[in-house]
């Protein structure tokens, strides 16, 4: 299978991305539909944290329910920087996204030696103490309850307030961050951190420090989470604490499973998707909670590999069904 | 290379390896044999680090090993296989054998995120090195299926190959024939001394088929119920009455 791709012609291996040509000029095709620009926008900050929700769930096999506490870090992060010194907004998005890789990695050093069921349920225990904090901080300066205003993202002179130009500012970001994703797990760490997901035992047998590289996943999904987190408070100018909350956290592990975990395209396809799910069900504000449950049970049971992982095996099975047909047909043609 | 003193290894009241000492060196097979339950394979525990003895000290090449973690053990040079097949089971062949390489490659985070000149070319080399390895067990045209979807025999030779491509100074076998047939059992006798041959290491066997022991070990150390019973060379091992007894009496 593998060796087949390396023949065939390099651009026929990129034909299936020509489609993708089309999202630079979204925002002009939505011109008259501001709110769907935001919403894609939106979309595009959950891609960066499920993508890297992904690397230490999808990729090293370690589940966490921690996201919206380590998105939180990253929006609070760079917000009370922003707002209690006369750092500029580049570096205090840049000081909360490794701040928060930082606490990740010494939340993992210790916790990496548990198994499945303590290390869930440490996460959870994370997230409950990072909204306890931000909701009962010291002199009230994450502002409780009430939440924070925030300044709007404007960067190196050039604001993004409005969703079409964060939209592009977001799409860069995209692309940089999922990219380098791929890459990573393409590589040395990537086969360690597989490894670790599919048999620590044998992991560690085979010379991979296992709690090394758990502590280095943990350090890669803080940064992409506070990242996003970062960009999400600049560019809805509000926080409080209810985004930061442990149920929230569900609802990243509901992207990354429904796009596909351990894959390229499943983060994208995941977020993209239950964002505008998301909007829908919005509107029955009382039933979003029921519902995601129901979801994340109905994936479980029938959707176990994700768009990305069950529409690999439905091709693989088309394929093998032509094979078949040729197969046959040639030894027809023999007799 | 391998010095154990005196190593205890206890489950409770259970004790599975009772004060053994053996030691491992040159370039030949040394086995380890005993009846089911003996502690041959909590013996290799203990030496590979999943385990860490209650007693005793182990030596590799001057440096105590005892209490280290398994990576550590692995990346000094002992490598190992598995009685129960503990391979990455999704994962491509090819890919099984790579991992097993994780030490020796240089690439770091760096690398790996910008995939630059160095993990480019650490990479073709051992994909490169990794199919050579395959071919010498004969799996070179299983590279890019899943691990787990092989016959027992083939997945036993991939595990043998993914513990030497760390270029190990000391091989440990648990059971490498379990599982295998008749042909295969033959074939792994001579594939020991390539082995041994090519990559100028020690091995210590477990193994309970007793033809393939006998002929392929030159020093031999007879584990019952934890202790050790007897050491010496096949010929005397096989003329011994306590492990002939050892063996008639057990009820395998
Ligand atoms: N993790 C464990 N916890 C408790 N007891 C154990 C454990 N591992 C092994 N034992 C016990 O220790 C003893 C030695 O087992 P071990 O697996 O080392 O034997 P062995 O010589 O490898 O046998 P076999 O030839 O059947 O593989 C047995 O009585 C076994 O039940
Ligand atoms: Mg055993």
């Amino acid at each position: 299978m593998e060796t087949l791709s390396l023949n065939r012609p390099r651009y026929k291996k990129y034909i299936k991305f020509l489609p993708l040509l089309v999202v630079p000029f979204l925002p002009l095709l939505l011109k008259n539909y501001t709110y769907g620009i935001m919403l894609l926008c939106f979309a595009q900050i959950y891609v960066i944290a499920t993508t890297g929700l992904d690397i230490v769930y999808g990729y090293t096999g370690q589940i966490t329910f921690a996201t919206s506490a380590f998105f939180g870090i990253g929006a609070y992060g760079s917000v009370l920087l922003r707002k209690y010194t006369a750092i500029p907004m580049e570096l205090t998005i840049l000081m909360a996204t490794l701040l928060s890789a930082l606490i990740a990695m010494l939340f993992a050093y210790p916790v990496s030696k548990l198994r499945f069921a303590f290390l869930s349920l440490s996460t959870i225990s994370f997230n409950y103490i990072f909204f306890y904090f931000i909701t009962r901080s010291p002199g009230g300066i994450t502002g409780d309850f009430n939440g924070i205003f925030v300044e709007r993202l404007k960067l190196f002179g050039i604001s993004f307030k409005e969703s079409h130009h964060f939209f592009y500012f977001g799409l860069v970001c995209v692309i940089i961050l999922v990219s380098l994703k791929m890459l990573l797990v393409r590589s040395r760490v990537g086969r360690a951190f597989l490894a670790i997901k599919q048999n620590v035992h044998a992991a560690e047998g085979m010379g991979i420090n296992v709690r090394k590289y758990k502590v280095y996943a943990f350090g890669f999904y803080g940064a992409y989470v506070a990242f996003a987190g970062t960009l999400y408070a600049h560019f809805v100018g509000f926080i409080s604490p209810e985004t930061f909350a442990e149920e929230q956290s569900v609802l990243y592990l509901i992207m990354a499973m429904f796009g596909g975990l351990g894959s390229d395209w499943g983060p994208v396809i995941g977020s993209v998707s239950i964002v505008w799910l998301n909007d829908i069900l919005g509107y029955f504000e009382k039933y979003q909670l029921l519902a995601y449950g129901i979801l994340l049970i109905l994936f479980i049971v029938f959707l176990p590999g994700g768009v990305v992982g069950e529409g690999k095996k439905l091709v693989a099975k088309i394929n093998e069904l032509i094979k078949g047909a040729k197969n046959r047909k040639e030894v027809d043609a023999g007799a | 290379m391998l010095n154990i003193d005196h190593m205890t290894i206890r489950f409770g009241e259970l004790i599975a390896v009772n004060d053994v000492s053996l030691e491992v060196s040159g370039a030949r097979v040394t086995a380890l044999i005993g009846p089911n339950g003996a502690g041959k394979t909590t013996l290799f525990n203990g030496i590979s680090g999943v385990y860490n003895p209650d007693e005793g000290q182990i030596l590799f090449n001057g440096e105590n090993i005892k209490g280290k973690r398994p990576s550590h053990i692995h990346n000094i040079g002992i490598s190992r296989t598995y009685q129960i097949i503990n391979l990455f089971a999704d994962m491509p062949v090819i890919d099984n054998v790579i991992t097993g390489m994780h030490d020796d490659l240089k690439s770091n985070f760096f690398d790996s995120m910008f995939h630059t000149r160095r993990h480019r070319r650490e990479e073709k080399e051992c994909y490169e090195k990794a199919h050579d390895l395959l071919k010498f067990v004969n799996l070179e045209h299983r590279a890019h299926e899943a691990a787990g979807s092989l016959p027992y025999g083939e997945q036993r030779r991939l595990e043998i190959v993914r513990a030497l491509a760390s270029n190990p100074k000391l091989l440990l076998l648990d059971e490498p024939a379990a599982g295998m047939n008749s042909r295969e059992k033959a074939n792994l006798d001579e594939t020991l001394r390539e082995i041994i041959e090519r990559w100028n290491l020690s091995i210590l066997l477990v193994e309970h088929d007793m033809d393939l022991v006998m002929g392929v070990s030159e020093y031999i150390y007879v584990l019952s119920f934890g202790k050790k019973l007897a050491e010496g060379k096949p010929s005397e091992i096989q003329t011994n009455p306590d492990v002939i007894e050892a063996y008639l009496g057990g009820d395998d």
